[in-house]
């Protein structure tokens, strides 16, 4: 009873010293690591931190210890970073999205990495708190006879052991939990992941973000990334046009139209608002808008991608073909009647019956076609346009076993040139008809007036490569 | 029955050690299985990322943005006069150039790292190769792309993300064959 009473102050103080020390110790310790004392000056402040990183291309040096070209570089831009007021987290942030968390010498607390921080918590804690146990065992072992002696030392053995291991086992659970702790506390890094926020916040890369998602069919998730660049730039057409193209193939066409219309106001000249605007109002029937954007997207000096595009939708036959269709369609209904009214009467051109004609006789309707231009020239008779176009209607219907068209056809061409003697359409198409006639010399004779105007139609040039007029004449 | 007390601290010592030895096989099993770490920094964490925005002056006087090339293929090159593969594989890039500047779908845009802008100039102008050229201020550009030597080139695609890093000096064909091999990908 004696021993107890004085035992028990002894060994109190003796437990209070200890957890003094060890506290004491561990705050020192904690203190020394956490609070190095804050740099003075950027100067400072950069070299901390070029002492935390790896160089990438040394082996046990840091960037602010290498002379190596890629560390000289990575010096330059903390230091450049520092002197912008940048955050410690950013310029981490930036170098480990470029070299991975390898170039970290502060591995980060998720994924595998997490594990450096947390086994060495989890094994001192461990081993610390086993030999604690083992110290404490080898106290109470010579006072067994003392403490108690109404179970037998082998019951007192297994209670030991059993509590033993609740403690090693508690104690290995508080400690993987600290050891977390410390990870994440420690560093919770990533390139996908950053402290500071997510760094990817300009319109250009969350335009190219919205491409990658358009690319993806993620076609809900680009629209919200085109919504976030208007958000920071309305005025960015690239984002309003491809919003536009977006919206239409997620079937939302018309709102794109808008779209399209705002990005042309504020840059005419970017070709794919041209692009997508004439496939735009093609599938909503506007063929005039998307014939309009066409042209305005031939006069730009555009990419290569772009063009392939145009190519690739077929835009230029589709326009052709739709506008063909279209104008065939007015011109029928109003002259190709019982009654047709005056051509004058009828608001269409000349030129829109021609192109109606051409669309007949190119679905092999030769006689509607000349019957309706007749039908016109009949009308007006002092129009070279007319009267040339008509002229070749009639020599393109001729053939070998049947010239005769093409006889009939030359004094329209003839009349079209008289009115316009140097018409380039009436000369090629006169050449073409003396050629059919085996008269050579006429032909060449309009094939050098033609040669010899300062400006010659493409589609000439090209008629004439193709059907070989020069060869023939030669 | 009772243990003897010299086997209860043996079997306290095995508890108090097996943790730790636990602990150090489980960090030798990590660092043992990892590639070493001067290795795995040569690798870009950049692809199928935003590529780096490359803008600034160039050695003939114009400007060059990178943005400005979306829709082709951009050669992203860093070297320097010094080194002797870039040396070797500056014809290879001439070839490159010229074989796509009539299609237009690719280009090539030349960084130079630790270098003087007055040695590309005289390099550029003794070898060849009308492609732009950025030699000022370039160790930022660098550093964003995670350059460690040179030669190393970077591909961009048309959409702007990086498709790939190559290490060393290029052919031409390497170039194409890459490119195709990444079209093919995608495609698939």
């Amino acid at each position: 009873m004696t021993a107890e009473v004085q035992g028990r102050p002894r060994t109190g103080l003796r437990a209070v010293a200890w957890v003094a020390a060890f506290v004491v110790g561990t705050s020192a310790l904690l203190f020394a690591a956490v609070d190095e004392g804050g740099p003075e000056t950027n100067a400072d402040r950069a070299y901390q931190l070029a002492n935390d990183f790896a160089c990438p291309t040394c082996q046990g040096q840091s960037v602010a210890e290498s002379d190596a070209p890629a560390a000289r570089n990575i010096r330059r831009e903390i230091g450049v970073w520092v002197d912008e007021g940048r955050a410690d987290e950013y310029i981490r942030d930036q170098l480990v999205s470029v070299w991975g968390e390898d170039i970290d010498y502060t591995p980060s607390g998720t994924g595998v990495t997490s594990l450096v921080w947390i086994l060495p918590v989890v094994g001192i804690a461990t081993a610390g708190a086993g030999l604690g146990l083992a110290f404490r065992r080898w106290q109470i072992t010579p006072e067994i006879g003392s403490v108690d002696r109404s179970h037998p030392v082998g019951e007192r053995g297994e209670g030991d052991k059993q509590q033993a291991v609740v403690w090693m086992v508690g104690i290995v659970v508080v400690a993987t939990i600290a050891g977390v702790l410390v990870a994440q506390f420690s560093g919770n890094r990533s390139s996908g992941e950053s402290v500071s926020g997510d760094i990817r916040t300009t319109s250009r890369e969350l335009l190219v973000e919205a491409q990658q998602a358009l690319g993806s069919g993620d076609l809900e998730g680009a629209i919200d990334i085109y919504d976030d660049v208007l958000e920071i730039q309305p005025s960015n057409t690239e984002a309003l046009t491809y919003k536009a193209w977006s919206l239409r193939l997620a079937g939302d066409t018309e709102a794109g139209v808008l779209l399209i219309e705002d990005a042309v106001a504020i840059d005419p000249e970017y070709p794919e608002a041209r692009v997508f605007g004439a496939v735009i109002a093609l599938d909503l029937g506007d063929i005039a808008t998307a014939a309009v954007h066409l042209d305005a997207f031939d006069a730009l000096d555009a990419s290569p991608f772009m063009e392939q595009l145009v190519e690739q939708q077929g835009l230029r036959s589709r326009i052709e073909l739709l506008l063909d269709d279209e104008v065939l369609e007015r011109v029928e209904s109003i002259l190709m009647v019982d009654a047709p009214p005056r051509f004058p009467d009828t608001g269409l051109t000349v030129d829109e019956v021609l192109l109606a004609a051409e669309t007949l006789a190119a679905g092999g309707r030769v006689v509607d076609a000349l019957e309706l231009v007749q039908q016109v020239v009949g009308q007006i008779h002092d129009d070279p346009d007319l009267l040339a176009g008509y002229g070749w209607l009639l020599a393109r219907s001729a053939s070998p076993d049947s010239p005769e068209p093409a006889e009939v056809a030359l004094p329209r061409l003839d009349a079209a040139l008289a009115i316009d003697p140097v018409h380039p359409d009436a000369l090629v198409y006169r050449a073409f008809t003396h050629a059919f006639l085996e008269q050579f010399e006429l032909a060449a004779a309009d094939l050098a007036v033609f040669d010899s105007l300062d400006e010659q139609p493409a589609e000439l040039i090209d008629l004439i490569a193709a059907f070989d007029l020069r060869g023939q004449l030669d | 029955m009772s243990q003897p007390a010299s086997s209860r601290r043996v079997g306290m010592a095995v508890w108090a050690v097996a943790p730790v030895a636990v602990a150090m096989a489980l960090l030798v099993l990590l660092l043992a299985t990892r590639s070493p770490s001067t290795e795995r920094r040569l690798d870009s964490h950049l692809i199928g990322e935003v590529a780096p925005l490359i803008e600034g002056p160039t050695i003939d006087g114009g400007w060059f943005d990178i943005d400005d090339y979306r829709g082709q293929w951009v050669i992203v090159n860093f070297f320097s006069t010094t080194c002797v593969p870039c040396i070797r594989e500056h014809p290879q890039l001439v070839a490159f150039q010229e074989a796509h500047a009539q299609l237009g779908d690719a280009t090539v845009v030349s960084v130079t790292f630790d270098d003087r802008p007055s040695n590309v100039v005289e390099f550029f102008a003794e070898n060849g190769g009308n492609w732009p050229v950025l030699a000022e201020d370039t160790g930022s550009h660098a550093v964003q792309y995670g350059v460690t030597a040179v030669p190393e080139s970077y591909l961009v695609a048309p959409s702007g993300v990086l498709a790939d890093k190559l290490i060393g000096g290029v052919t031409a064909a390497d170039l194409d064959a890459r490119i195709e091999a990444l079209l093919e990908s995608v495609n698939s």
